[in-house]
């Protein structure tokens, strides 16, 4: 019978693209969601699968769902875990996951020299390789913004950019202020960002477009969008937010290695743990397009980057900042709607 | 024998009756005409025998063995050994003339070289040697209905159900088509159900004439 | 009997596969720690904004549908039924950007005006533009459905009109009313797809009711609101079922196949090179304008060197999966749709009800719910191999073949059937050598048409596909993260060539196969 036929066909399909592909193993498998954009993760685990003869099977985030397709799968894959290891693009996804009991804690020999404020503690996630939340600068504008408060200075109502609080980094440096600054003034701040006409952007890369198009003056983005345009020749500077002494500091978003709890495949995950927390890394995700900071001491960078002990960091605590940001979505959503 | 009975049968369409308690007993190797104005319900009758449908309340027997009865069909077409002629000829545009004529062979599990015989006798005896290999559209509307004759007749059925199958065809070729009829089954010996509206047509085909009316016969 | 018993095996597989999840999801979503609750569900509907949002996804979605039409059923005409210069060509044009996922064409669209230097810009960003980047994508639809129900009336029909009426007459008085279920069809198709869209709005900063799911599994990771959120999509869902049953089952068209007759052209006379010109004009503005921007971006060896490289096995799965997903698809769509059209058994109504509604639920609900009913440690052979993926496309697109073998059956006389049954065939041998060569430009259609859909969905395959296994529209969306625009022009032009080829490939070999012509 036809049913039949194509039953087994749908089989042998299973057999060329899934076990075929099983043959190549050396070493094992090893599974990987990653929100950090593929366009720089993927060389990286390419360079693991050379190295280590383990093959990576990976599952990437997409630009408009950022950590939210992967992150899904994770929530909805608890009682019977695909992944072994999670690479989250920051560290706030990595405390949720954390919370729901899907990671598991991970003892790092290479990360022994990364800075305690980005860890968690008990070693549920680890970060590496950072982006710093900056200013994107028009070179035309005269008055350079110096700190988050510029956002709401009468002088530049209209002129400024930023992302959708709803999504990504942003909502992470949106929480981050309420954890610094305490409910009432970081809510201030979100109404004056209104009533001083902010414009609201789909993502930090189009934040960075406007800016870099002198649609708008400056945007906050993250710091390998606002280098990108600058190593493409666009007229638009970097500036670091809130440096001076008693500053709020600048917001750093560490990548976050995490180790999922019940891993099929626990010992390969665990040298994939190992590979994305070492120096070699770090140096890979540096010069790379996406310019991300070290945060070993020590690692060789371009010259565009400031190393992280030159940089005023905002004293945050990412688990804090985790639940601040489930607390404060419903009022982003209306903050958003109206 | 009787080769068909039908016992008190009824069927219903949405509200009204189409067949109103209708029992009709049908000699072998009769030539039974069913003749009534559109609607009456005979070509409802004819897809009752064929097994299309079944009674909603009676039944209906053919060789003696239960077809159907009450709302539920015992037989499915395939079981009832009786060939069709359909009003529009439902001749499968997709296939040839030989191969329309081998299908039914094909379903009895016939062997490849009697399949071969059988086709070549059937279209001697309607004529059609030399058109095998045409499409039914290549075909005037004369060699149609011979097609789907020969169709019906190569399986030897007991029984040909007809319905209004000349309906379509001048007057001429309607005349030559009607003494055909008579002649082939005259020659084979089938049980023959014809339908048509037509009195002139159901007298000269007819060894014996059922009228219907709303369902009723007369 | 087989056929009641096998027909029943295919509805119970569909329904296994489509509403299982979500019965599941409806299930997990009212329970609170074992207790029944309705409280995800209250919440949802008591904001103001949901209410926007509603409104919102209406008019987006009654605003492409009603423009598809108006614009894309003359076109079809033209091209199905005139003597219309390169009608063929322009045919296969206007379907391109049916092809590619949506949010490409948004892409492409953005990057043409900010190409063209800012001329109004912002125009593109809100309501105008989603309607703009929705209809360049959707107008294929009532175009091909209208050629495709063109092709199947009688000549003769219309050639009755002919004798005492010119083309005009005809074809208001005849053929119009003839495709009204094609117009019909297409209009509710199209409303289904806008309604249920959100990549595009996404892009384009139009807030639509599509989105409100998908922001509750995206930004809060609540499971139970998303389920909540879609239940109004649900209510659409069931209000087009209705409609399609009022409107398009009375509306049957009478006429069967008419094979061995060419479809009657209408010689257009002096409006010939006028329309021409307005054709190509529309062509140009509407489908080649992006693809222009997309091709001189993609321009340069190396990018699709750079192309292959990052993704050429994903090209390779991609076509895999769609050749068996639109064979099945076509598979179960033909049996559902004869189903659908003998009405043999009761649940006829529950299959093509259960198709509809999945095919309108925005994908991502489906894969949510495929995830939580088929990852456990028994089901892992499905959920960890392409068969999830498999199983996401049936159940999402079943609806499409279903429709178009159903719409293709009911233009074969019954009597076909019937002959063969006399002629003492069972039901496997009728089907198969007697309905399915009658209905095979249907199911030619069905095939390639659940090709397409297959390929270029996102939004189920996104979240269940397997670790490593990503299809190309997918990689296209991952690498857009910051990826070069370069990069991504090229994979786009190689993802039309992909769906276009072996489209156009098998329509070729059909036709050459089976010749039903004289």
């Amino acid at each position: 019978m036809k049913f039949f036929f194509y039953l087994a066909a749908v089989l042998v399909l299973m057999t060329i693209t899934g076990c075929g592909e099983k043959k190549e193993d050396v070493s094992g498998n090893v599974t990987v969601y990653v929100s950090e954009d593929q366009v720089f993760s993927e060389p990286i685990l390419r360079d693991f699968e050379k190295e280590t003869g383990i093959r990576v099977n990976a599952i990437y985030d997409t630009e408009e769902s950022k950590s939210t397709g992967v992150m899904n799968r994770l929530i909805a894959e608890k009682n019977n875990p695909q992944a072994d290891v999670y690479w989250a693009n920051e560290p706030i996804r990595a405390e949720v996951l954390k919370q729901k009991g899907i990671s598991a804690p991970f003892v790092s020999e290479n990360a022994k020299q990364i800075p305690a404020v980005f860890k968690d503690p008990d070693g549920y996630w680890i970060g590496f390789s950072a982006r710093a939340r900056v200013f994107i600068v028009n070179k035309r504008v005269e008055e350079k913004p110096k700190g988050i408060t510029a956002y709401t200075d009468p002088a530049n109502r209209g002129r400024s950019v930023i992302a959708n609080p709803l999504f990504g980094t942003t909502t992470a440096q949106m929480a981050a202020l309420y954890t610094v600054w305490g409910d009432e003034k970081a809510k201030n701040f979100m109404h004056a960002l209104k009533q001083n006409s902010v414009v609201i952007s789909t993502s930090n890369g189009e934040s960075a477009d406007f800016v870099a198009a002198g649609v708008y003056d400056f945007s906050l983005v993250d710091s390998d969008d606002a280098i990108n345009r600058m190593r493409s020749g666009k007229p638009v500077m970097m500036v670091y937010p809130d440096q001076e002494t008693g500053g709020t500091g600048c917001f750093i978003v560490p990548n976050a290695a995490v180790l999922i709890k019940g891993a099929p495949h626990l010992k390969e995950a665990e040298i994939l743990m190992e590979y994305l927390l070492s120096k070699e890394t770090e140096r890979k995700l540096a010069f790379a397009d996406c310019a991300q900071i070290p945060l070993h001491p020590g690692v060789q960078m371009p010259a565009e980057l400031k190393p992280i002990s030159a940089i005023k960091v905002m004293p945050v605590n990412y688990s804090d900042v985790a639940k601040k940001m489930i607390e404060i979505q419903p009022f982003l959503k209306e903050w958003m709607g109206l | 024998m009787k080769i068909i009975r039908l016992n008190s049968v009824s069927k219903f369409y949405k509200q009204s009756k189409v067949l109103d308690n209708l029992s009709l007993e049908i000699e072998e190797k009769e030539r039974i005409v069913i003749v009534g104005p559109s609607g009456c319900g005979k070509t409802t009758l004819l897809r009752l025998i064929a097994g299309f449908t079944a009674p909603d309340t009676g039944s209906l027997f053919i060789e003696e063995d239960l077809a159907a009865r009450d709302g539920k069909i015992i037989k499915e077409p395939q079981e009832r050994n009786l060939g069709m002629v359909f009003q529009d000829l439902a001749l499968w545009p997709h296939l040839s003339v030989e191969e329309n004529i081998a299908f039914g062979l094909k379903a009895r599990g016939v062997g490849k070289v009697e399949r071969k015989e059988r086709i070549k006798a059937i279209l001697t005896l309607v004529d059609l040697i030399g058109y095998e290999k045409r499409k039914p559209f290549q075909l005037s509307g004369g060699q149609q209905q011979r097609v789907a004759l020969a169709r019906a007749l190569v399986l030897e059925p007991k029984i040909l159900l007809m319905d209004e199958p000349l309906s379509s065809l001048d007057t001429a070729l309607n005349l030559r088509l009607r003494r055909e009829i008579i002649g082939l089954q005259e020659k084979l010996g089938f049980t023959l159900v014809y339908v048509t509206h037509n009195e002139k047509e159901a007298s000269d085909i007819a060894t014996r004439l059922v009228k219907m009316d709303q369902g009723l016969t007369k | 009997m087989s056929e009641r018993l096998f027909l029943t095996v295919i509805v119970i597989f569909l329904m296994a596969v489509g509403m299982s999840p979500l019965l599941f999801m409806l299930f997990e979503s009212m329970s609170v720690d074992g207790h029944f609750s309705l409280n995800a569900y209250a919440e949802v509907l008591q904001t103001d904004r949901q209410w926007t949002l509603m409104r919102n996804s209406l008019t987006l979605a009654s605003a492409v549908a009603l423009l598809t039409t108006l614009v894309g059923v003359p076109i079809g005409i033209l091209f199905g039924k005139t003597d219309l210069p390169f009608r063929r060509f322009f045919t296969i044009l206007f379907v391109t950007p049916l092809l590619v996922p949506p949010y490409i064409s948004a892409v492409s669209w953005s990057n043409f005006f900010t190409h063209a230097g800012g001329f109004s810009f912002q125009f593109l960003f809100g309501l105008p533009g989603a309607i703009l980047v929705l209809f360049t994508v959707f107008l294929p639809v009532p175009m091909l459905l209208t050629i495709f129900f063109l092709r199947s009336i009688d000549p003769s029909l219309e050639e009755a009109g002919r004798v005492f009426a010119s083309w005009g007459k005809v074809m208001r008085g005849i053929t119009i009313p003839l495709i009204f279920p094609a117009i019909a069809l297409s209009f509710m198709l199209v409303f289904i797809l806008s309604f249920g869209e959100l990549s595009v709005a996404n892009f384009l900063r139009y807030d639509v009711y599509a989105m409100e799911s998908f922001t509750q599994f995206s930004a809060f990771y609540n499971f139970k609101a998303a389920t909540a959120a879609a239940l109004p999509l649900v209510v659409a869902a069931l209000l087009f079922l209705w409609v399609e049953e009022v409107f398009l089952h009375k509306r049957r068209v009478g006429s069967h196949a008419h094979f061995g007759r060419e479809v009657q052209l209408i010689p257009l006379g002096t409006f010939r090179v006028w329309l021409f010109l307005s054709v190509a004009i529309l062509g140009f503005t509407i489908v080649l304008l992006p693809l222009i921007t997309l091709l001189i971006q993609s321009a340069g060896l190396s990018h699709y060197i750079d192309a292959f490289d990052r993704a050429g096995d994903s090209m390779l799965r991609t076509l895999l999966f769609g050749v068996f997903a639109a064979t099945l698809l076509t598979f179960f769509g033909f049996f559902t749709g004869y189903l659908i059209h003998k009405r043999t058994l009761k649940i006829w109504r529950l299959a093509d009800a259960a198709t509809i509604f999945l095919f309108a639920l925005p994908g991502t609900v489906i894969g949510i719910g495929l995830i939580s009913l088929w990852n456990t440690p028994w089901t892992n052979f499905i959920y960890a191999g392409p068969a999830i993926i498999i199983f996401g496309l049936l159940a999402k697109y079943t609806a499409l073949t279903s429709k178009i073998s159903a719409v293709q059956l009911s233009q074969i006389s019954p009597s076909m059937e019937e002959a063969a049954q006399v002629s003492g065939a069972g039901w496997f041998r009728t089907v198969v050598f007697i309905v399915i060569p009658l209905a095979w430009r249907g199911l030619a259609v069905a095939w390639i048409i659940g090709y397409i859909f297959s390929l270029r969905d996102t939004a189920v395959t996104m979240l269940i596909y397997p670790a490593g296994q990503d299809t190309l529209p997918i990689r296209i969306l991952t690498l857009m993260a910051n990826g070069s625009p370069e990069l991504i022009a090229s994979l786009c032009v190689i993802m039309i060539l992909i769906t276009l080829l072996p489209a156009a490939l098998f329509w070729l070999i059909l036709k050459t196969i089976i010749k039903v012509s004289p």
